[in-house]
């Protein structure tokens, strides 16, 4: 966990940093913009407080100086001059360096940071820069420069078994592997390959010997050979030199070996290091190495309209491509139709990546939650503890941005209903501290994220007698469980009689159900008096691409979502037979159906051959009676648009590949409308 | 509203001109973004009974109004000069709305025709904004305010 957020920092860091090198070149134009030697003591200050809070102590002092040499600037007491900045630079340098390193006992290194910190504080207190270093700490810094980047050497020799080339292995890429970790010298060893006569080209002969200087760790280096572990026999040997391929006796010990087809050992290479001639090398500047560095970038920042762009060209192409194949098909020639599946399947590769690049994990919003429950328990005097299962789960981003005020409105409700205070638990027996669990797991192609407290639980029957005197239902109507619980999520509907600061200000759960409607999810909420309160939420995985099962309703075509469907039933007369309050048996069991034909309104074409598809429904299914199954497709979902946004059965239109529209069916909102009949709202 | 925008609506230099029930009705050139004939639509049901449905305008789903129903038309009947407008009373892609009319009449600029305050007083259903009333060759033409006209479909 706590590297994730180190990771962050360095991260964002960076880009603080390059903020401040962009700050510095325009200050080196104009000495005297208050604007921006703001910018960069706020940069700075971004950078000291962070390396604090997240253990890097020795950045976190070191930017303290420098900083402080800006508040003087900023408070008119220190004039800019080029020298300042050069030593900012420079200084900029050392903390990229200290990003890269960490917080180091290395005594070389503490001094050459107390030298740095001197020559800063000189600044600050004269008012004029020094830019002479302290020499003899100078020295002392720069006469081991190797172990400043924190590289080691090792000796690494590789021996493949005979057959490594049969399995496709190229033992040249481990080879490229070693060498992209840092600076390497590489040995072969071929004196066993045979002559003509004899040689299997399909046997490997050679081994190979690597000295390499790596700031990487053994681990590391273990992992290049992870997938030949087996076909190998490999040894690491750490070497007491810190860069031995700085040493100019390397050469020979090097040539030798090669000429002899000897291999070299540890102890011949720690010799080495007795008659070293570090001086003789110019030593690399350390810092140098650290920009060089930073072309490694392991992630980066793209403007979420970027992504939006992305995914919305994507979706077009998957149209697009529908058409191909229809064209391909219709043609019937062989090849346009195998030009067909493979852009078919390329542009499935290129949906779901684009589709991953624009999943983020939950995580990013869940410091807010926690934050909201720790600040609202300690104003209600409550004591909650609130556990995170799940955090990893990863989603769209349109839909975390949609989820963030629903989730805070429900977190806020627990609090502030759901649990008890402390004595009103230990008098019910519990412990004094509530507990709030947030947990986030995939079912299928969607995503379910429930938030479960153990306070006082929610009464059924207040529930419904409360519907009652709203006028929400009649007196006399029966419902189950689970409708009763429902009634919470109709409009006007708030349990608490007294409106809280915190929660209840009229807004209810009505506007939180709408909400996650709005982003095709369901909600819904369980409760056990005096156990506590549990909501569940189920959402899709992404917005704007499903695979659906295309179905006829009179003429139009209409797309269901398949992963809301549990099967598909032939019907013919014969069933209808029995058929009662639109209550349909099959396979000895019955279910509730909705005759789309009727729901839509349109004339029913036949009675003979009709399809019953049969959908899940919170823990029910429910079957939906079309004209005709066409068969599976891939849709691009669009928004019916600002027109038809109270259009509530249908959740947007899909474009085939012939051109025409079909509608998507938002079966969850069917059902509910076609059920909530019974309401009188 | 500010003096701006007021100045804003008077300011258009040429209109389009259509017929429904045999009046002359006219939106503002630059809100009309295309005309197409009238084919194809796709019916989205249980909405309002102008509503027809959706139309696939270059991969963009457009609503289709028909104005005919929202002005309380009887008898209407689909011929060959049957035509959708495509307009967006905002400029933006996601207000375009398709109308459906009679059929479209002509272009022309209203840059010396002096624009009337519009006294229609016949019964034009939904449709009760206009900017104003061009008097020319004999006939009356309505310039249907299209910003009222957008939010009535919309509630």
């Amino acid at each position: 966990m706590i590297d994730k957020f180190k990771a962050k920092f360095v991260e964002e860091s960076l880009d603080n940093i390059n903020d401040l090198e962009e700050a510095l070149f325009l200050l080196e134009n104009d000495m005297n913009n208050r604007e921006i030697i703001e910018r960069i003591f706020r940069a700075m200050h971004s950078l000291k407080g962070g390396g604090a809070m997240f253990g890097f102590n020795h950045l976190s002092e070191f930017t303290h100086h420098l900083e402080t040499v800006f508040d003087l600037i900023r408070n008119d007491k220190l004039a800019v001059d080029n020298d300042i900045i050069s030593l900012t630079f420079e200084a900029i340098d050392q903390i990229k360096h200290l990003l890269q390193v960490g917080d180091v006992d290395d005594a070389d290194e503490k001094a050459h940071q107390l030298a740095f910190i001197q020559r800063i504080e000189k600044v600050s207190n004269t008012g004029g820069v020094n830019t002479e270093a302290p020499k003899t700490q100078s020295a002392v810094a720069e006469s081991k420069p190797a172990e400043e980047d924190g590289s080691k050497s090792f000796l690494i020799h590789i021996k493949p078994n005979d057959d490594i080339l049969k399995n496709g292995t190229n033992p040249f890429y481990l080879l490229d592997d070693l060498h992209a970790m840092g600076s390497a010298q590489v040995l072969a060893f071929a004196k066993e390959v045979p002559g003509l006569d004899q040689f299997q080209p399909i046997s490997n002969y050679c081994q190979w010997q690597v000295i390499l200087n790596t700031s990487e760790s053994v681990n590391e280096i273990k992992d290049v050979f992870i997938f030949v572990e087996d076909e190998c026999e490999i040894s690491i040997e750490p070497l007491n030199s810190s860069n031995i391929l700085n040493n100019t006796n390397l050469k020979n010990l090097v040539d030798t070996a090669i000429s002899e087809q000897k291999l070299i050992t540890k102890a011949q290479l720690d010799s080495l290091e007795g008659s070293s001639s570090a001086e003789d090398n110019a030593p690399k500047d350390p810092r140098k190495r650290t920009q060089l560095k930073e072309h490694k970038i392991s992630s980066m920042r793209v403007s979420s309209v970027k992504i939006d762009e992305l995914v919305n060209l994507v979706s077009e192409l998957v149209t697009i491509q529908a058409q191909l194949n229809l064209y391909a098909e219709k043609s019937g020639e062989n090849d346009i139709v195998n030009l067909a599946e493979n852009i078919q399947k390329l542009t499935r590769q290129l949906r779901d990546n684009a589709f991953e690049i624009s999943l983020i994990p939950l995580q990013s919003e869940l410091m807010r939650f926690q934050r909201l429950v720790r600040d609202l328990s300690k104003e209600l005097d409550k004591e909650i503890d609130f556990v995170i299962e799940g955090g990893d789960i990863e989603l769209d981003k349109n839909i975390i941005e949609h989820l963030t005020d629903p989730l805070l409105h429900i977190i806020r409700n627990s609090v502030d209903h759901g649990i008890e205070m402390p004595d009103e638990r230990i008098k019910n027996g519990k412990s004094p501290k509530g507990t709030i669990i947030f947990k986030a797991y995939y079912s299928g192609a969607s995503v379910i994220v429930k938030v479960i407290d153990d306070g006082k639980g929610i009464d059924p029957d207040f529930i419904r007698e409360k519907a009652i005197k709203k006028g929400l239902i009649d007196n006399k109507t029966e419902l189950s469980r689970k409708e009763v619980f429902d009634l919470v999520f109709l409009s006007g509907f708030s349990t608490k009689d007294q409106v809280s600061d915190v929660s209840g200000r009229g807004v209810g759960m009505d506007v939180v159900k709408k909400k996650i409607g709005e982003i095709r999810g369901e909600v819904s909420l369980d409760s056990e008096m005096g156990k506590g309160t549990t909501l569940t939420l189920e959402l899709p995985m992404t917005l704007s691409i499903i695979d659906g099962l295309l179905v006829k309703v009179a003429s139009n075509q209409y797309v269901i979502p398949i992963a809301n469907i549990e099967k598909i039933h032939a019907i013919d007369d014969i069933n209808f037979g029995s058929t009662f309050s639109h209550v349909i048996t099959i396979d000895d069991n019955q279910y509730p159906y909705i005759d789309l034909r009727e729901t839509f309104q349109e004339e029913a074409v036949s009675k003979g051959t009709e399809q019953l598809i049969l959908v899940k429904f919170e823990d029910k299914k429910v079957g939906l009676l079309v004209d005709q199954v066409i068969g599976e497709y891939q849709t691009v979902v669009k928004a019916l648009g600002r027109f038809l946004k109270k259009q509530e059965n249908i959740s947007g239109a899909s474009i085939m590949g012939d051109g025409t529209i079909s509608m998507v069916i938002d079966t969850n909102r069917l059902i509910h409308n076609n059920a909530t009949n019974k309401y009188k709202k | 509203m500010s003096i701006n925008n007021l100045g804003m609506k008077e300011q258009f230099t040429s209109i389009i001109s259509f017929y429904i029930n045999k009046e002359v009705f006219a939106f503002d050139t630059l809100k009309v973004r295309n005309i197409l004939e009238y084919d194809n639509i796709t019916h989205v049901p249980n909405t309002k009974d102008y509503l027809l449905g959706v139309i696939n305008l270059h991969g963009n789903i457009i609503p289709i109004a028909d104005f005919r129903v929202m002005m309380g038309m009887e008898n209407i009947e689909n011929t060959q000069d049957t035509s959708i407008i495509v307009v967006s009373n905002d400029g933006k892609t996601e207000s375009l709305i398709g109308i459906v009319v009679d059929s479209v009449k002509e272009v022309f600029d209203t840059e010396d025709i002096n624009v009337q305050d519009s006294v229609f007083h016949g019964n034009a259903g939904l449709i009760s904004a206009f900017e104003g009333s061009i008097h020319k060759n004999g006939e009356f033409i309505h310039i249907i305010d299209l910003d009222e006209t957008v939010q009535e479909i919309e509630n």
